[in-house]
């Protein structure tokens, strides 16, 4: 699996989503995106590529896009 | 009445509400709240669809002062559930923030509300109730509790004390005002002429941390998910500098983050607070002491002042000896009146019970400290929501045979395997129609294909059982 496919994976798991509405996706589009589904899904993706997000980067982390940039801070490239 | 001790602070100069760049002063929001522009009939019900903002706010309490029956709900109530509520109450009025397409009923639109008013509507109802509380607020369930002047006068009160709130004290909301802990806070800030910075963003959105860092707040309340977010991020990094007090209830705090945010409050000289309580008690029955935090971590402290815990065998009733467990029971003058489940509840007179039996397994230490183990009734809280399992099982065996457990983070829903059905349609159904009729976050729910429910001997459903498949 690529880190494109492990990043998709935790998005689909952690809201219970199809890989197909990914991309568009932002923060409170859906209600299983809220803040307490945006916790839980920050704690799988920091199990899945075994980093630790500082507070801005959690805070800052507005959408499906977004978060790759973030996780460039991390060196993961997707 | 807590407007009276509102009214006290009228010549007060002080800031009341601040809503990002608007400010209320004391003056302002007792001229306010004691105009009656939308003409709020007395003894009436009227449903508050509210936020946390001015608007919302001086509509609350200008429903307390004109004496009608406030029922607050979230914005986020189904079309369906709102529709049941208004059969089931026949309110005189709604408030809400936002709008309802298929109320067909007269409207007044207002910049950011809307009211929605009712010709026939129950009147004359028992002047001692001001409020109506959901209970499993997130269900929908049309059982609300029945608030007396006296109750929320009692606790508010009560709490403003053991808190030490003061003039000084700068509260920001965190929780939905709806929400009997939110409304609480509301209430006893009010009450001692503290001010509030309205807030609706999650803890963990960016504007929420600008307010703070705008404000400087000096206190904010919490339910174990806030704690457990704060501790995740490191309580050092936020910006907690004018922060002098916090509090958390809505169900148990994992002691491991007790002992972070203790350590924490130590070093920089703050107190947390950690409370229990039932919206049967209007909000309170407990807190632990900040100074005895250290050495009871895990417990819910004591009775708040005025009220009274003993811990009873539910086979004789009596009382039990320290460290054995049994059920909780509270007693205290913000016990409420009881369950409503239409207006005609509301025609009757009720007498103040005084007596509440929480549900909860708990033990007393010989230090007269209360620790709280388990429960008897079939309810969860999902993130500090009290979510009744069997009212998500009634909702559902309407369509499927079910049975619903939970573990206080998921809700298990086991569904009876019908084979001739295409399962994948089952479960995209279950999911929209949980979505729909309940306010919990869908990811909440697990849901279970079982080929047969267990079952005992009697024909009822064997929860224990099931846990094992979960």
């Amino acid at each position: 699996m690529n880190n494109l496919e492990k990043y998709q994976k935790v998005f689909c798991e952690a809201f219970e989503i199809e890989k197909e509405v990914l991309d568009d996706l932002k923060y409170q589009d859906i209600p299983e995106w809220d803040s307490i589904g945006h916790m839980s899904m920050i704690g799988m993706l920091e199990e899945e590529f075994d980093i630790m997000l500082e507070m801005d980067d959690i805070i800052d982390f507005s959408s499906f896009k977004k978060g790759i940039e973030t996780l460039s801070k991390y060196d993961i490239k997707i | 009445m807590i407007i009276k001790e509102i009214e006290k602070f009228k010549d007060k100069k002080d800031i009341a509400l601040i809503e990002d760049s608007k400010i209320i002063y004391y003056k302002d929001l007792i001229k306010s709240f004691s105009e009656n522009d939308e003409k709020i009939i007395e003894r009436s019900i009227v449903f508050i669809i509210a936020i946390n903002n001015i608007d919302s706010i001086i509509f609350y309490l200008k429903c307390l002062k004109q004496g009608a029956i406030v029922l607050l709900l979230n914005h986020s109530i189904s079309f369906s559930n709102l529709r049941k509520l208004i059969q089931e109450f026949n309110p005189s009025m709604i408030f809400s923030i936002k709008e309802f397409k298929d109320l067909n009923t007269k409207t007044i639109c207002f910049p950011k509300y809307i009211i929605y008013l009712f010709k026939n509507h129950a009147s004359n109802l028992n002047s001692n109730i001001t409020l109506l509380l959901t209970t499993s607020g997130s269900t929908g369930d049309p059982k609300l509790v029945m608030v007396s002047n006296r109750n929320l006068y009692i606790n508010t009160e009560s709490i403003s004390n053991y808190l030490s709130i003061s003039s000084k004290d700068r509260h920001i909301t965190t929780l939905p005002f709806n929400y009997t802990y939110g409304l609480s806070c509301i209430n006893t800030h009010l009450f001692r002429g503290a001010s509030i910075v309205l807030n609706n963003d999650s803890i963990i959105s960016p504007k929420f941390i600008k307010r703070i860092n705008e404000f400087s707040p000096t206190t904010f309340a919490g339910v174990p998910y806030t704690y457990e977010t704060f501790c995740r991020f490191g309580l050092e990094k936020l910006p907690f500098s004018s922060i002098q007090k916090m509090t958390q209830a809505g169900g148990k705090l994992n002691e491991k983050f007790i002992v972070q945010i203790n350590k924490f409050c130590s070093k920089y000289k703050k107190e947390f607070f950690i409370m229990y309580g039932q919206t049967e008690a209007t909000a309170r029955m407990s807190y632990l002491p900040p100074k005895m935090l250290p050495k009871k971590i895990g417990s819910i402290g004591v009775a708040i002042p005025g009220g009274n815990f003993k811990i009873i065998n539910k086979k004789n009733y009596d009382s039990v000896n320290n460290f054995e467990v049994g059920e909780l029971v509270y007693e205290g003058e913000n016990v409420t009146l009881g369950y409503a489940i239409n207006a005609n509840d509301l025609k009757k007179t009720h007498m103040n019970k005084k007596v509440l039996h929480t549900g909860d397994l708990a033990y007393i230490d010989d230090d007269g400290y209360f620790f709280i183990t388990g429960r008897i009734n079939r309810f969860a809280k999902i993130n500090g929501l009290r979510v009744s399992l069997d009212s998500i099982e009634n909702k559902i065996s309407k369509f499927y045979k079910n049975a619903v457990i939970s573990d206080d983070k998921y809700i298990y829903i086991f569904v009876e395997e019908n084979t001739e059905k295409d399962q994948l349609e089952d479960l995209l159904f279950l999911k929209d129609f949980l979505k729909k009729e309940t306010e919990i976050n869908p990811i909440s729910f697990k849901l279970k294909w079982i080929k047969k429910l267990p079952r005992k001997d009697s024909g009822k459903l064997n929860y224990i059982k099931l846990e094992q498949f979960k």
